[in-house]
This record gives C-alpha cells, structure tokens and sequence, in this order.
C-alpha cells in the first residue's frame, strides 16, 4: 500500500498544518480507502523561551573559561593564591 | 589613518604565527563545545564547577559568532598598537666601557640619580631581549629607581652580536664580556660590586658568583631558571618531547640557522614564547583594544609591545647553550654546566643572596627558578604575586620587587 495523494487538504490556517481526509490507495489500485486524520496538534511556543542573547551569554562564558583553561595549561599550573611568600 | 609605525610593520613576530595560533586554540574551542559541561574535556579543578554550569548543548553558532568578535578585537587592538604614537624617550645613560657590541651603562650619572659614587651594582639583563625592559619608561624604570635610593646600577647592555661575538657560547660571553665588565666595575669604583641577573642574566649572575666571588658584594636574581627537569606546562612538554626525541636534531637546526642567518633569528625565540601560550596574543591585543590610547595604561602596553617586539638575534653556539644544554641537557641543575673555568655549584656561592621567583612567570616558573634560592646558602627568596616581566615592569613590581631589592642591596653594599 502507498499514499499516492491527498487531495481534501485544507487551507492553511495560521501555519498550522492539518488536514481531515486522506485517501490511500492500496497497491493494486483497486482499493480506495478514505479516512478521516485527526487534526494535527498546532505548535505551541515554548512555555519558558530562552531570553534574547542567552546563548551568546552562555558562549561567552564559556569561551571566558576556556581562555583561562588554556592560560592555565600553558603555564603549568601556578600557585593560585594572592599571598607574598618571603622566607629564607 | 595614520600608518603603523615602522618598527611595528609585522609585529609582532612572526605575526602570522601568533595569529594562527590564537585562530587554532579558539577552534578547538569550537570542537571542544559539546563536551564542555561534562568531565570529558579536561578542565582544571577549579574550572570545573563553572563548566558543568555552563549547562548542555551550546550553541555552537553563538560560539562561533562571539569567538569572530574576539578575534575582530584583537584585530581592532592589534593596529591601535601598530599605529600609536607613542614613541619611548628616555635617553641613556653616559657609557663607561665597550667591548664589541656590548657596553655599560651609567645609571649613577643619570638625573634621578641621588648619589653618583654609591654602592656600585652590576646589572647582566638576558641576552635574548634587549636591555632597556630594566629602564623602560620614566615611570617604569627599576634602574632609575635603583638610582634614585643612592646605588650606582651599571647596566651590561649586550648589544647585537656583531662580527666578534658571532662565534660566541655562553662561557665566551662570560670571559670575554661579562668577567671584564666587572673588572672594569671593580677598578673603576675601587669597591666591591653587587651583582644583580634578570632572566637568563640571573643564571649568569649566578655563575659568576660562584667561579669569581673576589670583589663581588651580592649576588640578587630576578627570574633566573636554574633547573629545567619540570614538564610542567606547554614548555615542559616540549622539553620532554625533545629529549625522548635526542637534542642533537636541534643543535643541527640551531648550527644550521647560525650558517644561514650569521645568528639565530629573533623569530626563533619569539615563536618559542608564543608556542608556551598561545593564546598570549590574542587576549592582550584584545584587551588592549578596550583601553583609551591616551591612557597611562594604554602608554604602558605601547611601550612594553614595542621592546618585546625589539629582539636580537643571538650567536648560534650561545643559542645551543642555553636551548640544548640548559633547557634539554639542564646541565645547570646537574652540576655540567662549565663556565669561567670551571663547573657552577650554587651551593658554593658564599656572598648574600636574594632570589626572586615570580608565581605567574611563565618564561622562568617556579619549579625552574625556586631551586636556586634553595641550593644557594642562606638565599633570602621571595615570591612576588606577577609574571616574568611583570617583575621588572608591572604595576607590582615597585613594592614587591624594586623596594626590597633596593633595600637588600644597600644593606649589603660594598
């Protein structure tokens, strides 16, 4: 059995796509089958979208990271606190 | 527009490989972006906890777009700098010895000098850069400084190697530059010399202390190796590489550029230092391109750019020292290294000594430098919180380094 068409398309409304009949056609071509679809579900937006320019804050954390990731490897890993060490 | 400024036209050097390198490390950056919040990318523990917040699935567009704003402020910062017109303009001081292309220099003769016969101190900069990072600007000059608390330094410029110095190894630059250098002192003044070694200087310093200690006061070095068995770091890796692989490729390659070039090209060394961080570019042209150019900082960045970008050249048999014998073979820390007669023991060095090790220096970090303040006897050694250069020119360097300093040398005068 193979779709071969559907002509009963609705206009689209909204961009939603749907449409209520299809009629397939099985692989001899004597059969006509038609059959109602369901409606197909409307896209909804997202409940919680990322906010403009979330993810370039979030590229350039972690290209921030990764600069001193890089710096860090470079020098072998120095001491990292603040203090003046002075002993003889 | 104003044109760059002829000694900037390509720096720095080699331009295309400081460019290229930052352009590889931030694609890996891009590579290395799924797995970013996750313990398969390597990251150091403290970075750990911010990677894996990042969250998953970033945008790699996004990525890609501000990794091309980044590159695009280098690139901004980058010709600020070719084109600044800053230029340095300190004089120097008078000359009181020359022997080929190196002399000495007289800071006790300079204005900010407060006592012309002060204690004398002999200042042995690196041979890879020029001398004048020690008296870079009015404001950042550790010789004027020195100066201007009653010592006398005399700064060793090297030079270029000229027609007399292009067949010279280290023990040659020791006995035929360095060693009458501070006999000249020596006579000159009457008094015995303090001895004082930035970088590789240092290491000289170091020697020279200990094969002729007659007439030497103290001995101080800033950023001075002395042992290279650390693998630490890119430079470790190199180090480990090239002895699994045998120096002698490299003394061929060095032997070879001295035949072609008459001395081992500035280039050389500046692609070595760009290799050990390279992303090192790319954030400072960066940042630099955020500044005012009329800043004091701004001026301070043009002038410290225009002397790294200032190299010489270095005679080949001096360049297979210090990057075969020192760096591969560490003939220093395995008690090999012959100079001025003999080998050096650091342990025999009797005169006072203050040992500086930078905890951000990348060029001589800790693990290479920390052991001469350890072998030296009663060393006094302090670790300022800044980088290689940023002990002689960084806005720490006046407290953490150039006080002390001055104070240990007027302690320990002659």
């Amino acid at each position: 059995m193979r779709a071969d068409d559907a002509r009963t398309l609705p206009p689209r409304r909204g961009g939603a796509k749907s449409f209520s009949r299809v009629r397939i056609r099985n692989a001899t071509g004597c059969g006509v089958i038609e059959a109602e679809t369901r409606e197909a579900p409307v896209s909804e937006p997202p409940e919680d979208p990322p906010p403009p320019g979330r993810e370039r804050a979030r590229a350039r954390a972690y290209l921030d990271l990764f600069e001193r990731h890089v710096l860090r490897a470079a020098l072998g890993r120095p001491a990292r606190d603040g203090s003046v060490i002075e002993r003889r | 527009m104003i044109p760059p400024a002829p000694h900037r036209v390509g720096q720095p050097s080699p331009l295309v490989f400081h460019l290229g390198a930052a352009l590889s490390a931030y694609g890996q950056a891009l590579f290395a972006a799924p797995r970013a919040d996750t313990s398969d990318f390597p990251w150091s523990e403290d970075l750990a906890a911010a990677a894996a917040a990042l969250g998953p699935d970033l945008d790699r567009t996004e990525i890609a777009a501000e990794l091309g704003a980044r590159l695009a402020a280098t690139l901004r910062g980058l010709e600020a700098w070719q084109t600044h017109p800053w230029r340095r303009p300190l004089a120097d001081p008078p000359e009181i010895w020359r022997a080929g292309g190196a002399r000495l220099l007289d800071y006790g003769a300079a204005p900010e000098a407060t006592d012309p016969d002060g204690p004398p101190v002999l200042v042995i900069p690196s041979l890879i850069n020029r001398a004048y990072i020690l008296d870079l600007t009015a404001e950042r000059s550790m010789l004027r400084r020195l100066a201007g608390r009653g010592l006398r330094p005399v700064l060793l410029d090297w030079g270029a190697p000229g027609r007399a110095e292009t067949g010279f190894d280290l023990d040659a630059y020791g006995a035929r530059r360095l060693l009458p250098a501070l006999r000249h002192l020596q006579t000159m003044t009457g008094r015995p010399v303090s001895v004082l070694g930035y970088c590789m200087g240092g290491t000289l310093a170091a020697g020279l202390a200990a094969r002729e200690p007659n007439g030497v006061a103290s001995l101080s070095t800033i950023g001075a190796p002395w042992d290279f068995a650390s693998t630490d770091g890119i430079a470790g890796g190199f180090r480990a590489l090239i002895r699994a692989q045998g120096p002698h490729r490299v003394e061929t390659l060095l032997d070879s550029m001295g035949q072609a070039f008459g001395a081992v090209p500035v280039s050389l060394f500046q692609t070595l230092f760009a290799l050990v961080n390279p992303l090192q570019a790319a954030l400072k042209f960066r940042r630099f391109s955020a500044l005012d150019p009329d800043s004091p900082a701004a001026r301070h960045f043009v002038a410290l750019e225009d002397w790294l970008a200032d190299g010489v050249p270095m005679a080949a048999p001096a360049a297979r020292d210090l990057l075969v014998d020192w760096q591969i073979r560490n003939v220093t820390a395995s008690g090999r290294w012959a100079f001025l007669g003999g080998p050096v023991d650091p342990s025999a060095i009797r005169v006072p000594s203050l040992v500086f090790c930078g905890r951000g220096d990348s060029i001589a970090p800790a693990p290479l430098a920390r052991p001469l303040g350890a072998l030296i006897p009663d060393a006094t050694l302090i670790e300022p919180v800044t980088g290689h250069v940023g002990m002689i020119v960084g806005s720490a360097a006046p407290a953490q380094v150039w006080d002390p300093l001055a104070a240990f040398l007027a302690a320990h005068a002659g």
